[in-house]
């Protein structure tokens, strides 16, 4: 039957590419069998230039003749689009109908033709767009090979900050998906990375039931791993949007999960987080109780700075009655952190153990790694210290616990990240007041203000403030360290940290009201 | 390369005379795949042209595009020399990040540097910086010395969501009322916006062309049609989509790539 005769056929509810695709054939008629399956193979690039054209026809159609004239024919086509500072591409809606058209009745040439634009891409090593072209291909042409190239990218996209580029990634495995033409396990890699990205972005919210589907996916084709490692991150997000039960599931399953495939690292750490959670809850005893087994469980495997961590959060947790207690836990861990930031110094950024399920170069989970265990380093130095009696040993404790800041200082500048610049430089603000170099500690604060109202992180306001109120009350300035000790209590009111008002505000306004009778 | 252009004379002479009244700081072209969206854009550049207005054009196409990658594209059609505030947003973010921008020139390689160190830190900072440098753009926006700038953005639905969250906190938000920015948005999805939008943006809603428009056309084409109801057949089903029915008139052509067609299918402008 003549095509024409064919399109009359067709229901008017036809789907929509049925109706595209039969224009396509009829469009196509007067072409030769060699100039039809050249179009339909060009379809397959997301975009197309003379090069592409040329290699398709001499490579895939093995066609010797006029390479040249057919650019012309195809660009003459009806349905061809410029793609901007590429070449040009076929309008959505014929692309659409070629594609479904081409999975369903010869896959073999859809495959053989993504084997050839894999070929193609990989000559240019150094482009990062062929590099995504390539993993757009390579989902057809072999899906394994694609996942992890794909997993690789979004790591290298996240280190360098290349979201655009990681955004394109995800548009072409999203195309594939959304076409029915992705198995489960690459569907949720595309879906992973899509979530990982609107993580990055701030969208957490959004963010969430794509990678509940990802991590449902997981589950399907028994990649525990994967799993996890979705699992652990939603957790965080899932507490950050104000679930917290959702968290604490989330984490006591993605511990289970983790022990499975004996990534005891990742079990010891879900572990840790479900104590924060439980501390958030106020649940102190069940906090104690899950960050001991934390303790037991980095132990096990030798994570010294990981196992003081939950040492130190124990000892934070409320639970233990006498301070002789709670100081004998931050003696216990102060040796491990010491222990712990040596490991993490002399570690090679590419060594194995800093392999994760969370998609972060091992390079960065490194210094991740280092910056938190100086900082609770840091930490563990300031509480012992306020505990000591000899004035001598308690300044050389907060001193050291300015040199551990310093290096976490430096860390945090060279990660970018603000947040925890700002929090390292209060914690050097605090430790300079302790040690009575006024300077020094006025200097981190406004930094550290300066740095959280870029970002609005009220909690860090209100600490600078608290701060700025410590320096002038120690310089006796009381109008002016009333007027900083108020600003971070209307802070603080606003963000419900009513501890925080408790325990270092309103004792330090009693005191001023003392003084002035 | 065959683009077709359609009869939309409704949507071209509200372009047109927005360029000199400017009563709408906003233009959205909304509609289905294959309403001629994209062609309607086109035309909207060639009248820029014609009339010598300073204009840019964004095709989310290639959807790698940044927020510093329409900034670009807007400080080129300004002239980097009238963004002083620009380049002291830049000389601020380079004193915590290290990159050095002098006379507001984005190369390809500062654009990728600035991108990579906003994207490498938290979104509050990111957002931080992309206020900071939208305000600065924005404010030498109003001083700039043209009556009229016009920024074209095209396939808006293949956006990041980061650019489109650009879009929604620092573009529009800064030229509601300002005059001085056209921006035009086109795509399956744009910006959905508020009330107070009401007397400062233009909606065009595309869809298929009515079936009298296509036999006007078909009579301007002088083509023979292979059957009587051939035409109404294509109109149904295709609900007068330019996309396909361009297409369908290229194909009662010997061939669909034949020059004297592509001259065809503009005789409606």
């Amino acid at each position: 039957m003549p095509v024409e005769d064919s399109l009359e056929l067709l229901p008017l509810d036809a789907a929509e590419e049925r109706k595209y695709w039969e224009l396509i054939q009829y469009l196509l008629q007067p072409f030769s069998e060699a100039e039809r399956k050249l179009v339909l193979a060009l379809a397959i690039f997301r975009w197309f230039n003379k090069e592409i054209t040329e290699y398709l026809w001499c490579n895939l159609l093995k066609e010797t003749q006029s390479p040249a004239t057919i650019w012309q024919t195809v660009q003459g086509l009806p349905f061809v689009e410029s793609f901007p500072d590429r070449g040009i591409t076929f309008h959505e809606l014929y692309r659409k109908a070629i594609l479904t058209q081409l999975w369903h009745d010869d896959p073999d040439f859809y495959r053989q033709t993504a084997l050839m634009a894999v070929e193609y891409f990989q000559r240019f090593t150094d482009d990062i767009s062929a590099k995504v072209e390539r993993v757009y291909h390579l989902f057809i042409a072999n899906p394994p090979e694609a996942r992890d190239s794909c997993i690789q990218l979004m790591m290298d996209f996240q280190d360098n900050g290349q979201f655009g580029q990681w955004h394109t990634l995800n548009q072409g495995g999203l195309a594939h998906l959304e076409g029915g033409r992705l198995d489960p396990g690459s569907s949720a890699v595309v879906l992973e990375s899509t979530g990982r990205l609107l993580r990055l972005y701030g969208s957490r919210r959004e963010a969430i039931p794509i990678l509940e589907k990802a991590m449902e996916l997981y589950r399907s084709i028994g990649n525990k791993e994967s799993e996890a490692g979705i699992l652990y991150s939603i957790s965080y997000d899932y507490n950050h949007e104000g679930f917290r039960e959702k968290a604490i599931k989330g984490y006591e399953r993605a511990y289970q999960l983790f022990l499975d495939v004996r990534n005891n690292y990742y079990a010891a750490d879900s572990m840790f987080r479900l104590g924060e959670m439980f501390s958030f809850r106020g649940e102190v005893e069940k906090a104690y109780r899950v960050d001991q087994q934390a303790v037991e469980l980095f132990k096990a495997i030798d994570e010294s700075a990981r196992q003081a961590e939950a040492l130190f959060h124990m000892a934070g947790t409320g639970f233990l009655r006498s301070d002789e207690q709670v100081l004998e836990l931050y003696h216990v861990a102060l040796p491990l952190f010491r222990r712990g930031w040596q490991e993490y110094y002399t570690m090679s950024p590419e060594d194995m153990r800093l392999a994760n399920p969370l998609r972060l170069s091992r390079a960065r989970m490194r210094k991740w790694r280092l910056y938190s265990a100086a900082v609770r380093e840091g930490d563990c130095l300031q509480e012992i210290g306020q505990r000591e009696q000899d004035m001598e040993t308690r300044r050389s404790l907060f001193e050291e616990s300015q040199g551990a800041y310093q290096r976490a200082l430096k860390l945090a500048l060279e990660m970018l990240d603000l947040r925890w610049i700002a929090r390292t430089r209060l914690r050097l603000g605090d430790i300079s007041v302790l040690l009575d170099r006024l300077d020094y500690a006025s200097n981190f604060f406004i930094e550290a203000l300066d740095d959280a109202l870029k970002i609005g992180h009220r909690l860090y306001i209100g600490w600078a403030y608290k701060g700025m109120g410590d320096i002038a009350f120690k310089t006796g300035n009381r109008t002016e360290a009333r007027k900083y000790y108020l600003q971070a209590r209307d802070l603080y009111l606003e963000i419900r940290a009513y501890s925080n008002i408790r325990d270092q505000i309103d004792p330090m306004l009693a005191r001023l009201d003392m003084e002035e009778g | 390369m065959a683009t077709v252009y359609v009869n939309r004379d409704k949507e071209l002479e509200a372009f047109e005379h927005n360029i000199a009244a400017l009563d709408w700081s906003l233009i959205l072209v909304e509609g289905e795949s294959g309403t001629g969206k994209t062609a309607l854009l086109v035309q909207f550049e060639k009248i820029l042209k014609r009339k010598a207005t300073s204009h840019c054009f964004v095709n989310f196409r290639n959807s790698t595009h940044t927020p510093i990658d329409i900034v670009d594209a807007c400080l080129r059609m300004i002239g980097r020399v009238h963004c002083a505030g620009l380049q002291e947003a830049f000389n601020a973010f380079g004193q915590v990040s290290g990159i050095v921008i002098k006379d507001n020139k984005l190369t390809l390689g500062a654009k990728i540097t600035i991108d990579a160190q906003l994207n490498l830190r938290s979104e509050q900072e990111r957002d931080f910086w992309y206020s900071q440098i939208s305000t600065a753009f924005f404010d030498d926006l109003t001083k700039a010395p043209e009556r009229c700038y016009v920024l074209l953005m095209d396939t808006f639905e293949q956006a990041s969501d980061m650019v489109q969250a650009w879009v929604d906190t620092h573009l529009l938000s800064s030229i509601r009322s300002q005059r001085k920015l056209m921006v035009v948005i086109s795509g399956q999805q744009v910006p959905v916006l508020d009330v107070e939008w009401t007397d400062h943006c233009k909606r065009f809603v595309l869809s298929g062309l009515e079936l009298p428009y296509w036999e006007t056309y078909a009579q301007g084409l002088r083509v023979q049609l292979p059957h009587p109801e051939w035409l109404k057949a294509w109109y149904f089903l295709f609900k007068g989509k330019p996309a396909a029915m361009v297409g369908a008139f290229a194909a009662l052509s010997d061939r669909g790539t034949n020059c004297q067609w592509k001259t065809h299918w503009s005789f409606c402008l």
